[in-house]
């Protein structure tokens, strides 16, 4: 949405972007796999549902991994 | 009238040139704005409402009811807050997301609304 600027508090893009992807996981768009996996890994452990995480949260990191690996993957929370 | 320093009158010659196309896209610019303006409430709204985190998404990121209290909000804001924080391991977008969808919920429950530009 290119009219609206900086200012504004945004929600989550849908579809999600590689760039958001990117963003979501901390890393480049361009990361190997192996990257993508470990640090998926890592923010699946730290919103873990059991560490009081979000499911939402969760289901974004996920499709932020299938989005940066290829894949087109619909959101359960629509 | 003696001929202007050569700065002066190159840069007066680049701004006579440039003025009417900045002047012009300005314009162009305004009467869009303007045509979108009208386009009706609901378009204007639907913009807005894509960009903006709405209510329901804050609701889902901070997994709280949609009856939740200030506290609970708050509590459960600090929790992910902390679990996301980067020298965790964890990711600064999903960190600002988190303090996003909390000031959401602050606004509208009317109470600690934290205005940040």
């Amino acid at each position: 949405m290119a009219g609206i600027g900086g200012g504004v508090d945004k929600g989550f893009e849908d579809p999600m972007s590689r760039t958001e992807a990117a963003k979501i996981l901390g890393i480049s768009a361009s990361a190997d796999k192996d990257t993508v996996a470990k640090v998926h890994r890592k923010l699946m452990i730290l919103n873990h549902p059991d560490r009081g995480g979000s499911p939402y949260l969760a289901s974004k990191v996920n499709e932020a991994k299938d989005v940066l690996s290829g894949k087109m993957r619909s959101n359960p929370f629509r | 009238m003696a001929p202007l320093p050569s700065v002066f009158s190159a840069v007066f010659r680049v701004a006579a040139v440039a003025a009417p196309i900045v002047g012009r896209a300005l314009v162009d610019a305004y009467k869009q704005a303007m045509i979108n303006a009208q386009a009706g409430g609901a378009a204007r709204q639907a913009v807005l409402k894509s960009s903006k985190m709405s209510r329901d998404e804050a609701i889902k990121i901070l997994n709280v009811e949609k009856a939740a209290d200030i506290e609970t909000i708050k509590q459960k804001y600090k929790l992910l807050f902390e679990n996301n924080d980067p020298s965790r391991g964890g990711s600064k977008y999903l960190q600002s997301k988190i303090e996003v969808a909390h000031r959401i919920l602050s606004e509208g429950q009317g109470g600690e609304a934290k205005q940040q530009t």
